[in-house]
């Protein structure tokens, strides 16, 4: 049964006067508990696609349904809740807040979703990634892998049915990128989430179920 | 969570939000130090206004009240209403080789109802034997102190020696308005005696009542203003007569809380300023808020409330601050003011203070907060769609909430819709003129792109790669230039003006009450004096009652709280007798503004022509052509206003807001005034006291010396006004700093790379100064000519004087304003400039 289903969705900018086509007639689904990786040179529009399936961003045409909701009907607010219950998200830059150690960026999901026991589930989460010892350090105090690690357990602690993830080892070196994506894909397995990834890399977009490719806003 | 998110969120940025706090903290201290002593001087007003009247209620009029308006008003008042008389005027002590001018309270017993008179022998002036039994006098020191006298001294008071019973210590019934002349008390009993109640005199006969307690005073005051409905006669409650001797220091506090409002405004740009850099930088941990699952609606109030949470610190530490600067400005304002304050800051004013600061706070960063709204966490993914022109548009709204409340606080401030109004145009036109000024000099700055010297060639790049922080700077540096330069600029017109009029000579004497049968005898006086009068101008006292055949008396309704200054002035010229003249030609000092200016003598019965002082009639609202009505002591006069002038003041001379053409009035009972010009020092006295001795009931004003008091006063409240302008400044020179502060951080990145790319640190040091020099001395510069500007548009249209500029004055006053910038601006630089580069990239 799909719990992803993308129905020929277009996305273009404005750019001055230029008119710039991102995405046009896409349709794909994807499984429960399915990983797909989505893979492209850059400017083809993964990112695009995946702001879209987050719903930080609307199409312009055609539908998205996640589960039973259509999300390209949603406004902001119905968008947020629904991110917050269903969605989680790992991003390249990692995006941790600065000023907040660890465990309370990993209790950001909960504390906004006005989750109970958030402390504990937040520690739980950094288990699954291996950081519970580094709990209350501060992002800064943090390598590259450890910050990634960070997000990944951020992203699942709110147990999401679906985990988007923008290039998560594009900032890593080979070897730390490695290790941080098995834990990421051991995550996904426990929880049982389905996954969405957009990758450069190859190797990676092989450890998933599916690859589909994208070029020039369509995929191959 | 979020809460302690947010406050985490300060904390991490700490200078953010120190630099956040101390400017809107500065720029509210002019704000709440203000509000204090206001609320402290009402509230020592409202305790004292019984006793500066003496009573509760009172009638007075520029002519005795007659027995049946007496009893009308008697009857007016509740059952058991005790009542009593006194009359105040002007006149001249003498004693064998001096005189002085006084002004004399002519008093029953029990006077007053309320308070006291202290007397030098005696606590209180009710165990001092009664004035009555003997013609003896109690006197104000500063009389004592200037015609040498002692208790038992004798001193002449028109045509009667009185003896000197007691000094006055202490006067609860004293007021601002007293200050002309020192104060003496005479029993009625004696008055008459004096010879000095001519007809015609300027004296003002009053009735002061004590209310039982159990009446209420404002009924008392309707009552009796329904039962006496003659214009000329004012009645006033004790409550009208305190905000009477609180006008002046009202006046002052009004122009005090402009200044303060330049103040707060300023804060407001560099806080804006501040607020827009952090907010750019937490953009992103906005959307990745927004991307955990955080509504736009949601973030929108906790950053709305952040900013909340900044302005109330801000209030709370200002309101700490205001307690040290509170004494400084009672100790500047205590001239200004009938009642000593106390220095202590009302719950009031601490509550008002946070609510402008936070609701403050918030409108000066709604432009920025609104943006959250339309924020795209998509840029998480580094995909950005480029803003519309719809949120251009949004962007320009939100600066609406803080237009209208800078307008709604400038009418606040000012008590003044005109003068609010004004405040604000002028405010907005300036700031729009150093935006444009400041938006050429990034244009011009562009040539320099390509100069052959490096530091400018970076300056110049620094300049255009940060045209917001280049804006705001200009615009604050240039508003507290404008206003350092202008209150000097005034002050020292207004002082040449008021010593100078016009460049004509001041006159040596001003002199009153002169009888019809004495004018020709005082001019023989004064030719055997060596001496002849400038102007001698008759006066007719009388009451205007119709304009264009509508009843023009009091308006029963009007309140005695009135809201506007404005109103304040309306009511006060409609409710007052007044004062007529008449002649043929303009006076020095006068010009015609609209019409003509009387066409020859009056003949016949149609109505004769009218003259009247442009504010008056504006005032008023009458217009040229309207007809009015007069009752020049029981006889109706009818005249057309036909001309409008404007009239010098200053000058001294006898100049009459009503001038009648010649005819209509000339047989009406009147008095004169006449102006003797300059005199050499030696010959004042002998000619003062030889008039005071031959006309013992003409009234002599010591020009120099009035002229002299007049001066010390405005030269005190430029000191208070200095003391805001300065506070304006230290909050400019902040809001410089905190710029300077942000400006060196953002470019960290510029430096250090430039670092790395071989540049060097005296190189990019020099970038750095002609950066700041360029702005700070092109906003001083501008700032010091539109403050010459206003000060000459000032000086003309609202004192209609001459303006006296000092030139050299804004020089040294950019100088130093650049010298202060260059300081504050190297000190941040040299800070980051000195760090090792790798660090900073690695940070």
């Amino acid at each position: 049964m799909s719990i992803v289903s993308v129905e020929n969705i277009a996305k273009s900018f404005r750019q001055a006067d230029t008119e710039i086509t991102v995405l046009q007639s896409l349709s794909f689904a994807v499984e429960a508990g399915e990983t797909l990786a989505i893979v492209g040179q850059s400017g083809s529009g993964k990112s695009t696609l995946l702001s879209l399936l987050a719903g930080l961003d609307q199409v312009d045409q055609g539908r998205i349904v996640i589960g039973d909701k259509n999300i390209s009907s949603l406004n902001q607010s119905e968008l947020s809740r629904f991110r917050g219950e269903n969605i989680g998200i790992i991003f390249q830059q990692f995006h941790l807040m600065k000023g907040l150690t660890a465990l309370e960026n990993v209790m950001l999901p909960l504390d906004i979703a006005g989750a109970s026991h958030a402390e504990e589930q937040a520690l739980a989460a950094l288990e699954l990634v291996g950081l519970s010892h580094r709990a209350r350090h501060l992002p800064q105090q943090l390598s590259g892998g450890e910050m990634q690690r960070v997000a990944i357990a951020r992203a699942c602690v709110g147990r999401p049915r679906i985990l988007l993830a923008d290039e998560p080892s594009g900032n890593l070196d080979l070897a730390t990128g490695t290790r941080v994506m098995d834990q990421l894909f051991d995550a996904v397995k426990e929880r049982g989430m389905t996954m969405i990834l957009v990758t450069h890399d190859s190797g990676l977009a092989s450890r998933c179920h599916r690859q589909l490719t994208l070029q020039t806003g369509r995929f191959q | 969570m979020l809460f302690r998110y947010m406050l985490k969120e300060l904390r991490n940025g700490p200078r953010f939000a120190l630099l956040f706090i101390l400017n809107m903290s500065l720029g509210l201290l002019g704000f709440i130090s203000l509000d204090a002593l206001k609320r402290n001087f009402d509230d020592r007003l409202q305790d004292s206004a019984r006793t500066l009247l003496g009573a509760d209620l009172s009638i007075s009029a520029r002519r005795p009240l007659s027995e049946n308006e007496t009893k009308i008003a008697l009857e007016s008042l509740p059952r058991g209403t005790k009542s009593q008389t006194t009359v105040s005027l002007y006149t001249m002590a003498a004693t064998g080789d001096q005189s002085s001018l006084v002004e004399l309270r002519s008093i029953d017993d029990p006077y007053p109802y309320y308070g006291d008179i202290i007397l030098e022998h005696s606590p209180s002036h009710r165990n001092a034997p009664p004035l009555s039994t003997s013609p003896s006098l109690w006197i104000a020191p500063e009389l004592a102190m200037k015609l040498s006298l002692k208790q038992g001294s004798e001193v002449t008071i028109g045509t009667q020696k009185f003896r000197i019973a007691d000094l006055i210590k202490e006067d609860t019934a004293s007021s601002i308005g007293a200050g002309m002349a020192p104060r003496i008390y005479m029993s009625r009993k004696w008055l008459e005696s004096t010879g000095l109640m001519a007809k015609g005199n300027t004296a003002t006969h009053s009735m002061l009542y004590e209310i039982p307690s159990e009446a209420s005073i404002e009924t008392s005051r309707i009552a009796l203003k329904t039962a006496i409905p003659d214009a000329s006669i004012r009645v006033r409650s004790y409550q009208e007569s305190g905000q009477d001797n609180g006008r002046m220091l009202g006046y002052l506090s009004d122009y005090l809380g402009l200044v303060a409002l330049v103040a707060f405004s300023l804060a407001g740009i560099g806080a804006a300023y501040l607020y827009r850099d952090y907010f750019e930088r937490r953009s992103s941990s906005i959307a990745i808020l927004i991307s955990l699952g955080l509504t736009h609606n949601k973030a929108l109030l906790l950053y709305l409330f952040q900013v909340c949470f900044l302005g109330i610190i801000s209030a709370i530490i200002s309101s700490l601050l205001a307690l040290g600067l509170i004494p400084s400005l009672m100790v500047l304002l205590k001239d200004f003011s009938p009642v000593s304050f106390n220095a202590y800051l009302p719950w009031q004013t601490v509550v008002l203070a946070i609510v402008i600061g936070a609701i403050g706070s918030v409108f000066i960063c709604l432009p920025m907060l609104q943006r959250l709204r339309y924020l795209k966490p998509a840029l998480l993914f580094h995909e950005q769609s480029t803003e519309t022109d719809g949120l251009k548009a949004r962007g320009l709204i939100a600066y609406i909430p803080l237009l209208l409340a800078f307008y709604g606080l400038s009418i606040w401030q000012a008590h003044s819709l005109q003068v609010g109004s004004l405040f604000f145009g002028m405010s907005v036109l300036v700031v729009l003129i150093f935006a444009g000024i400041a938006w050429c000099f990034l244009t011009a700055a562009r040539s320099f792109s390509r100069s052959r010297i490096l530091p400018l060639r970076l300056g110049a790049m620094f300049l255009r790669a940060h045209p917001s922080s280049t804006l705001s700077a200009f615009i604050a540096i240039g508003l507290g230039s404008t206003l350092i330069n202008l209150i000097p600029q005034l002050q020292s017109s207004l002082l040449r003006e008021l010593d100078n009029p016009a460049g004509q000579k001041l006159p040596s004497f001003f002199l009153f009450d002169i009888q019809e049968d004495q004018v020709n005898e005082l001019q023989q006086l004064l030719t055997t004096l060596n001496s002849k009068p400038q102007t001698t101008s008759p006066m007719i006292m009388a009451r205007l009652t119709r304009v264009n055949d509508q009843d023009f008396s009091r308006d029963h309704d009007e309140k005695s709280d009135v809201e506007t200054r404005e109103a304040e002035r309306e009511q006060s010229s409609r409710n007052r007798g007044v004062n007529l003249s008449y002649r043929s030609e303009l006076a020095k000092g006068e010009s015609i503004d609209a019409g003509q200016f009387f066409k020859g003598i009056h003949t016949g019965d149609s109505p004769g022509e009218v003259s009247l002082e442009t504010n008056y009639a504006s005032r008023l609202k009458i217009k040229l052509g309207d007809l009015l009505t007069f009752d020049v002591q029981g006889l109706e006069v009818k005249a057309i206003v036909t001309s409008l002038r404007q009239v010098k003041w200053n000058t001294f001379e006898p100049n009459f807001f009503i001038v009648l053409q010649p005819g209509i009035i000339d047989d009406a009972p009147k008095t004169f005034l006449m102006n003797i010009p300059d005199l050499p020092a030696d010959r004042k006295i002998p000619t003062q006291l030889a008039i005071v001795k031959a006309f013992p009931n003409v009234s002599v004003i010591d020009v120099t010396a009035l002229v002299a008091k007049i001066t010390s006063i405005v030269e005190q409240m430029a000191l208070v006004l200095n003391v805001m302008a300065y506070l304006t400044s230290f909050t400019g020179m902040l809001v410089i700093y905190s710029i300077a502060q942000h400006q060196a951080l953002a470019r960290r990145w510029d430096h250090n790379l430039l670092k790395i790319l071989g540049a060097e640190f005296p190189v990019l040091l020099k970038a750095s100064a002609i950066e700041f020099v360029s702005i700070s001395g092109l906003a001083s510069l501008v700032g010091a000519a539109i403050g010459l500007i206003t000060s000459y548009a000032i000086a003309k249209m609202v004192f209609k004087g001459v303006w006296h500029a000092q030139f050299a004055l804004p020089i040294y006053l950019s100088l130093g304003l650049v010298s202060l910038c260059l300081v504050t601006a190297m000190g941040a630089t040299i800070r980051i400039l000195g760090s090792k580069p790798e660090l900073q990239i690695e940070a």
